[in-house]
């Protein structure tokens, strides 16, 4: 007991002088680091706008307010937390600074995005990171300077730099700071609809039928105040995406196009829809289109009305069974499988078995879901959720899990190229317990 | 003559700071703290600046290991540790960013990655725990000199060869600001060995160049003393001989 109450105190004694010593150097240098973040960022801003009023508000207090930079908006849910608008001496207005920060795997970014008053980007740089130098560098000299000179609202990325961590906050921070320059044209026609909508998020991707996405629509509370279900058309070799809008309520309050330009054709076909505005959606019913682009705006307004009143058992089977109408589901409790979802069409026939399953490796979890016929023939093996490394996984989904579709879950011939990986093992033995399961099941019924 | 034997045991306060130099060398002998050897040495600036900041936590940890080694209970040693290491870490990290931003920026995450530098925890546990202060204190000295030594020679193969040039005052704030020895020998300029690669080829061509003259050395050492050996065997046969003619003499 006596050995147990000295190593206590003895830690604890550590850990106190650690933290005293931490703390002495911490107050100590302070200062000189809140001045030395404040005079990199001044050189920053100075190497972007050479004209701005650099004068500071208190002479004394170099990472004080500078009179050259206005703070005008400080964004909430935006990757970008600071807006200023830049000024010279004689108060003309230069230009905006974003300050904007973001997290990736290996740590943080604070990005500064600076622009003219023509919306043309003068500079994106990076101002701090604990990413690892030897990739932020490189990032830096080849490929941040490919920023200046583009119109912000026009920005042209770097596909060979897009998949790198550091440069995916880099253009988060560009993007939110286009959005905050040039208003968001998404979030007015959002606006348009239902007045009180400050700002929107993706709730839900579908993996199958004409929605393909449904998006939360919510207010400066944080409340939700609707929903738009957004599906693609094709109009003139354009792809336009075409969004149906209902309030929290349950009722249809637009069909629009979530585009900045609509041609006039487009609009004028779902003006023919404007009669079902502002109903509640169990009201809409029969609804009439005439020539081919009316028919497809229709199957999208269709669609999405169908999409805002399904539950979340039907939805999950609907991303596998299209015609889906009603599920029975069951709990499992046995080795890596969750539930077994028996899924059934508007006849009350069955369509087939979603088996799913979940298991952890070396690497986090994954999420199988195993997809079977009447026949007891595989549809297909889809990996749902992970958090596996992508650069794995992706590899896996596009080479391997195809290779399931058509095989009979009794006598599944697994691939032994990756049957070596971490992801596949989960694939493999959640297929396997899948298998038993539904034997067991079938011999049950 | 016990003082003596102690005296031997102490080892020489100069043979405990030099030790690393060369023979006890971190990087060339024990291939310890080879991260930031690969990782922070594409500048002789930013190996110097590594070094430095591992000089200081290497002597501060031995330093204080050694004087609370006696308090420390066994079961908690090397969590204990750590946490000394760490605080002269993140000491160091400030300090850093305080007056010399530039270095800090640089060497970014390594900085907060020299706690898991073995060489640290190494002598932390092998030295410092079991010697008194000052000889802790030397042996951090000269190990982390050492590790400097290595670290600048990576460095300068790795910028020389790749830039043709030496920067001066870019990191750190030295003396001399912002100059460049520049001996243009654009002959000379393999980008390569200033990216990643570079490391593991400089430090792994260096490895074989130290151990190649190691190996000369002890070869001709080994072969010195099969020469005395021989020598000996040679002169003690004489001997002999000669003890046997001259018994076989006396006889007669």
């Amino acid at each position: 007991m006596f050995s147990k109450f000295k190593i206590a105190f003895v830690l604890l004694l550590i850990g106190a002088f650690s933290g005293l010593a931490i703390w002495g150097t911490y107050t100590l240098t302070y200062d000189q680091i809140q001045e030395n973040r404040a005079r990199a960022r001044l050189e920053m801003y100075l190497d972007m706008f050479p004209d701005m009023d650099t004068t500071l508000e208190d002479p004394d207090d170099i990472s004080g307010p500078i009179l050259g930079m206005r703070l005008v908006e400080e964004p909430e849910h935006s990757s970008v937390f600071e807006v200023y608008e830049v000024y010279d001496s004689n108060s003309n207005q230069l230009g905006y600074v974003m300050r904007g920060r973001g997290n990736n795997d290996f740590g943080y970014a604070e990005v500064i995005v600076g622009v003219d008053m023509n919306g043309v980007i003068i500079d994106v740089l990076i101002s701090d990171t604990d990413n690892t130098p030897s990739y932020v560098t490189p990032l830096i000299n080849n490929y941040l300077v490919n920023f200046a000179g583009q119109t912000l609202s026009d920005v042209s990325f770097d596909s060979n730099t897009g998949a790198t961590a550091t440069y995916g906050v880099v253009r988060r921070v560009v993007e939110d700071s286009m959005l905050l320059i040039e208003g968001d044209p998404i979030l007015s026609v959002y606006q348009d609809a239902i007045a009180e909508v400050d700002r929107y998020e993706t709730s839900y991707e579908f993996l199958l039928g004409v929605i393909s996405e449904e998006v939360r629509l919510i207010d400066s509370n944080n409340d939700t105040v609707g929903f738009a279900y957004l599906g693609r058309v094709d109009y003139e070799g354009h792809e336009y995406r075409i969004g149906v809008i209902v309030s929290d309520d349950e009722v249809l309050k637009a069909f629009v196009v979530v585009e900045e330009t609509v041609p006039s054709g487009l609009s004028e076909a779902l003006s023919a829809f404007d009669s079902y505005l502002d109903q509640a959606i169990e009201d809409i019913t029969d609804i009439s289109a005439s020539g081919d682009l009316e028919e497809a705006l229709k199957a999208i307004l269709e669609a999405g009305l169908r999409r805002s009143t399904e539950s979340e058992e039907v939805r999950f089977a609907r991303n596998y069974f299209l015609d889906a109408e009603t599920v029975e589901m069951t709990q499992i409790d046995e080795g890596r499988l969750n539930m077994m979802v028996k899924v059934f069409d508007d006849q009350g026939d069955q369509l087939g078995y979603l088996i799913e399953g979940r298991d952890t490796n070396d690497f986090g979890f994954v999420e199988v879901v195993v997809q079977i016929d009447m026949d007891g023939i595989i549809i297909d093996v889809v990996i749902s959720d992970h958090d596996n490394t992508e650069g794995y996984v992706i590899p896996l989904i596009n080479d391997y899990m195809g290779n399931f579709s058509g095989q009979p879950l009794n006598d599944v011939e697994f691939d032994t190229n990756t049957g070596a990986t971490a992801t596949y093992g989960v694939v493999q033995a959640v297929v396997e317990e899948a298998y038993t399961y539904y034997e067991n099941e079938m011999g049950s019924e | 003559m016990a003082q003596a034997k102690a005296k031997k045991k102490d080892l020489g306060y100069l043979a405990n700071l030099t030790k690393g130099f060369i023979k006890e060398n971190p990087i060339f002998t024990f291939m310890l703290g080879l991260c930031p050897a690969l990782a922070v040495t594409g500048t002789v600036e930013t190996s110097l600046g590594m070094g430095l900041l591992v000089i200081f936590v290497l002597v501060s940890s031995n330093v204080v290991v050694s004087l609370i080694k006696d308090f420390i209970p066994a079961e908690v040693k090397i969590p204990s540790y750590i946490v000394i290491i760490s605080t002269f870490v993140t000491m160091v990290g400030l300090l850093t960013e305080a007056y010399a931003p530039a270095l800090f920026d640089s060497l970014g995450i390594f900085i907060p990655l020299i706690v898991v530098n073995c060489l640290i925890l190494g002598r932390a546990e092998s030295y410092a725990s079991k010697n008194n202060v000052l000889n802790s204190a030397i042996d951090g000295l000269g190990m982390g000199l050492g590790f400097l030594g290595a670290m600048v020679l990576i460095g300068f193969f790795r910028e020389f060869f790749s830039t043709g040039a030496i920067a001066y005052g870019v990191y750190l704030p030295l003396a001399v600001e912002g100059s460049i020895v520049n001996l243009e020998w654009y002959i000379l300029n393999i980008a390569v060995l200033a990216g990643p690669a570079g490391g593991f080829l400089v430090i792994g061509l260096l490895l074989g160049l130290f151990n190649s003259i190691a190996i000369t050395k002890r070869n001709k050492k080994e072969r010195e003393r099969q020469k005395m050996i021989e020598e000996k065997k040679r002169l003690a046969l004489e001997r002999k001989r000669k003890k046997a003619m001259e018994s076989a003499g006396g006889k007669a």
